[in-house]
């Protein structure tokens, strides 16, 4: 049988001025009616770039060199501007990974389906309405009668999406193109979402090309995978086949690097075909540490922080005229003990106020009550400049944005030496001395201390990032969702540092995230968030397998299964 | 040496330099705009006659029209002025106090504006309101309406003839008090955007000084707009100059600035003397135009979102 859509031989450029980029090179791909076909790959890897491809919507000034595209039984690729767009109107639907942006803000939804329905598929308007009541009921919208009626903004993230959907379905397309559909979307929302997705292809006899960078999607919902690696396929074949046995050395890691919620591992294995391979190398580290004056004192069971019945509120600021300022509390009587040379987690979802616990650790907000105490000694409110000095030097926070959380206008070099100059460590020679070491540590050459941030890819920065915190030889690491701006593989690599960091110096953590798997891979201890409450605080192990808390089983219920993890990945792998 | 040579190659490599070599037109008006400030800085060597030299001057020679030749057999390209003045000369040493004055009125807004956007944006809540409202207010005037003010309480202070000798930096506290507005807004508004960016938190964990944040952290990531803003105001100064040379409480005539010029010759013209006004006038609108131009495509080639 003959597929929907064929393309053979695509190679797609950006000419620059600094020479030809090539987005995608010599890509071929099948899509079958009725299945659903995965596009994985990290960023950069070009899947976006296929789709775009399909539709003609490549941005200048990319450019189709060679290959076709056939799209039942016909070329498109070549076809005039004009006789496209209605193709791709009609034969094509396409859905974004932003579904604000993809409805008009300006129009009822029932107005933009009814007007896409009468434009592509000559309806009369009562016509069109019907059709478009049945497309809402379709994606599982309630009440489409009142809900058509509604703008956009009134309708809830998943069901934006939805009705995004349904749009696309609107002029009853062949081909789906789904960019990313579920990643702006919640855990629990993407479930439906996905599923959605899959009773359409059926019930409607789709073809779907589903980009993503998630395993975790493309194990629950494709039937064949394409995995896209730097503009090249890389494997292509069934989703199982593929999952089970990965061929290629990069699907190999990429799998590997997937965090795992059911037990943890020492390390993430295979967690080669990235970037650069990193050679950090921390066991001289703590000699150096050794000899300097902040002892690193390994296993003692004394708690190094207490947080007591912290609370936060924020006062919503009142405008010039009408002074009624609303008070929201952020944190609400939250109280753990961090002990010596432990991993303490917080886990929450957004606005669960974990990102607050940890700006007062650092003491860039202020409690409105409560005490915070490093080493038995108080360091919240006015402390003596010493005290205060002293326990900046010893906590270091990793933020969560490389691109971000480092000034662009100065060189690595000095972005790391600055707390060194701040806290009078050493002066400027020996400083730049330490950044050199530093820099090795993180596997980076000492060339890399003169050139400016930007010069460097998400996952070397956040190293650097780690480099910058280790200057000062701090005892405890907070880490504010390390690794949630980062692709999995280098995800793999960064939580691999911070492993080895924790096991050779025996540092003491907070790591916060939103993973479960990633708090399960990096943490001893968890406490669990929401809404300002601390809801539970156990061993993670514990956590995992007996939940105490509703909420926290809800959350476990949310984790997307893993994808099938392969024997070749598991024959690597000592668990503990 | 080689830290130069490195310099230089980045410079030519850089997309700013790329931008600027494809535009022909941004060629010309910058190598104009070079010319005219070259000109202007070397005007006591390039000027054929010295126009304040009383010694030199005869009414003899006065109102001669351009391209002429007086009794001395002195030659005049562009003509005369009403008191025997060569018009060429007078437009360089008048363009070089416009130029002076149009720069110090946007160094002087820069340093005011800079400072006051950047800490409004830093510490925010009340003074963050005052300082914006005094703002607001301050661009309900026009900016003549605050130079005209300016000029005349220095004037009711120092009287008439102290008030030559003080010209040049009433002027310049004149225009730049109506131009800080616009770089205390655009600062303020890019400081509030990298003021929330993790490296200025970062900064903040570590304990590094307020001052600190502001001068090494915040002040070189919000300078492009500076930048920008600053080569359109030259242009906006510069005209805002000749306007209070021209209605004539700007620069004096013993100190004419291209404005002064003007208006000197505007008295000329209907008795056919086209000559006095009419180059120092195209003078002034090359060089603001060659400046406006300059400014729009700085903008341009340093918004990342029009690239």
């Amino acid at each position: 049988m003959s597929s929907l859509i064929r393309i053979n031989n695509l190679q797609v450029e950006y000419p620059s001025r600094h020479g030809v980029f090539i987005a995608l090179n010599q890509i071929s791909l099948n899509v079958d009616a009725g299945t659903i076909h995965g596009l994985v790959g990290e960023s950069g890897a070009g899947k976006s770039t296929v789709g775009s491809a399909i539709v003609g919507l490549l941005e200048n000034p990319g450019h189709i060199t060679a290959g076709e595209i056939i799209f039942d039984g016909q070329r498109i690729d070549e076809h005039s501007e004009k006789s496209l767009r209605a193709l791709r109107g009609r034969s094509i639907g396409m859905i974004f990974q932003d579904p604000l942006t993809s409805l008009n803000p300006l129009l009822t939804v029932a107005e933009q389906l009814t007007e896409t329905i009468i434009y592509h598929l000559k309806f009369s308007r009562k016509e069109a309405w019907e059709r478009c009541l049945q497309l809402l009921r379709e994606v599982d919208i309630p009440d489409p009668e009142q809900r058509a009626h509604y703008y956009p903004h009134q309708f809830s993230g998943g069901m934006r999406q939805r009705v995004v959907i349904a749009l696309a379905l609107c002029s009853e397309p062949k081909l789906l193109i789904a960019d990313e559909p579920t990643t702006a979307l919640d855990v629990s929302v993407q479930a439906q979402i996905l599923q959605l997705i899959k009773r359409l292809t059926k019930s409607h006899n789709l073809g779907v090309i589903l980009v993503t960078h998630d395993m975790g999607v493309i194990a629950q919902t494709t039937d064949k995978v394409t995995v896209l690696y730097q503009g090249q396929v890389v494997e292509t074949g069934d989703t199982q086949t593929i999952l089970k046995d990965p061929q290629h050395g990069y699907t190999q890691s990429l799998l590997s690097a997937v965090p795992r919620a059911d037990r943890k591992l020492k390390r993430f294995p295979h967690a080669s075909w990235i970037e650069d391979d990193v050679q950090s190398n921390f066991s001289d580290l703590l000699d150096d540490w050794k000899a300097s004056s902040v002892k690193i004192v390994k296993g003692e069971s004394q708690n190094i922080l207490s947080v007591n019945k912290l609370n936060m509120h924020f006062k919503t600021a009142g405008s010039l005229f009408s002074g009624a300022s609303k008070i929201i509390k952020a944190v609400n009587d939250v109280s753990f003990d961090v002990k010596r040379g432990e991993v303490f987690g917080i886990v929450g979802e957004s606005g669960s106020g974990k990102s607050t616990v940890a700006r007062m650790i650092t003491r860039l907000y202020e409690p409105t009550s409560g005490n915070i105490a490093f080493e038995g000694e108080s360091v919240t409110g006015t402390i003596p400049k010493v005290r205060l000095n002293h326990y900046r030097r010893c906590t270091q926070m990793i933020f969560q944005d490389p691109y971000s959380s480092m000034n662009p206008r100065m060189r690595v070099r000095d972005i790391i030496a600055e707390p060194i100059l701040l806290y009078g460590l050493a002066n400027k020679k020996e400083a730049f001395l330490r950044v050199n070491k530093l820099l090795e540590h993180i596997g980076l050459d000492t060339a890399a201390g003169l050139k400016f941030p930007h010069e460097f890819s998400g996952g070397q920065r956040q190293r650097i990032s780690i480099a910058r915190a280790l200057a000062t030889e701090p005892r405890l690491l907070i880490c504010d969702e390390p690794t949630s701006a980062l692709d999995v593989s280098i995800q793999a690599q960064i939580l691999n540092i911070l492993k080895d960091l924790q096991e050779v110096l025996g540092l003491t953590m907070i790591f916060i995230s939103h993973d479960l798997p990633v708090i399960r891979q990096m943490c001893d201890r968890v406490a669990v968030m929401k809404q300002g409450h601390l809801l539970e605080l156990t061993e993670t192990a514990e956590l995992f397998n007996s939940p105490k808390h509703e909420y926290t089983r809800t959350l476990l219920k949310l984790i997307p299964s893993a994808p099938v993890t392969c024997d070749s990945v598991d024959s690597h792998i000592t668990t503990t | 040496m080689n830290a130069i040579k490195i310099k230089v190659v980045a410079m030519i490599d850089s997309d700013l330099w790329y931008s600027f070599k494809r535009s022909p037109l941004i060629i010309i008006s910058a190598t104009l705009c070079m010319l005219l400030i070259l000109s202007s800085i070397f005007a006591p060597w390039l000027a054929p006659y010295n126009p304040f030299d009383e010694s030199t001057l005869s009414l003899w020679a006065a109102n001669l029209p351009p391209l002429s030749t007086d009794e001395d057999g002195f030659f005049y390209l562009l003509g005369t002025d009403n008191q025997g003045r060569d018009i060429l000369s007078t437009i360089l040493y008048g363009m070089r106090t416009s130029l002076g004055v149009g720069l110090a009125a946007v160094v002087f807004a820069i340093v005011l504006g800079t400072s006051l956007g950047l800490l409004a944006a830093y510490s925010g809540g009340w003074l963050d309101n005052l300082l914006m409202r005094v703002a607001d207010i301050q661009l309900s005037f026009p900016a003549i309406l605050v130079a005209l003010l300016v000029n005349g309480i220095v004037k009711a202070v120092l009287g008439n003839s102290q008030m030559e000798m003080v010209a040049i930096y009433v002027l310049i506290l004149a225009i730049g008090l109506s131009e800080w507005v616009q770089f205390a807004r655009a600062v303020r508004g890019a400081a509030l955007v990298e003021k929330q960016k993790e490296y200025v938190q970062a900064a903040r964990t570590m304990g590094v000084p307020t001052l600190m944040i502001l001068l090494r952290h915040l002040l070189p990531n919000v300078s492009s707009p500076i930048l920008v803003i600053a080569t359109i105001s030259i242009a906006v100064a510069i005209i805002t100059e000749a306007t209070l040379s021209f209605l004539g409480i700007g620069m004096p005539q013993t100190q004419p600035s291209l404005g002064t010029l003007i208006r000197v010759g505007g008295d000329y013209l209907m008795s056919g003397e086209w000559w006095i006004t009419f180059f120092p006038g195209i003078t002034l609108v090359l060089l603001v135009l060659s400046f406006n131009l300059l400014g729009d495509w700085l903008r341009d080639a340093l918004n990342p979102q029009l690239k």
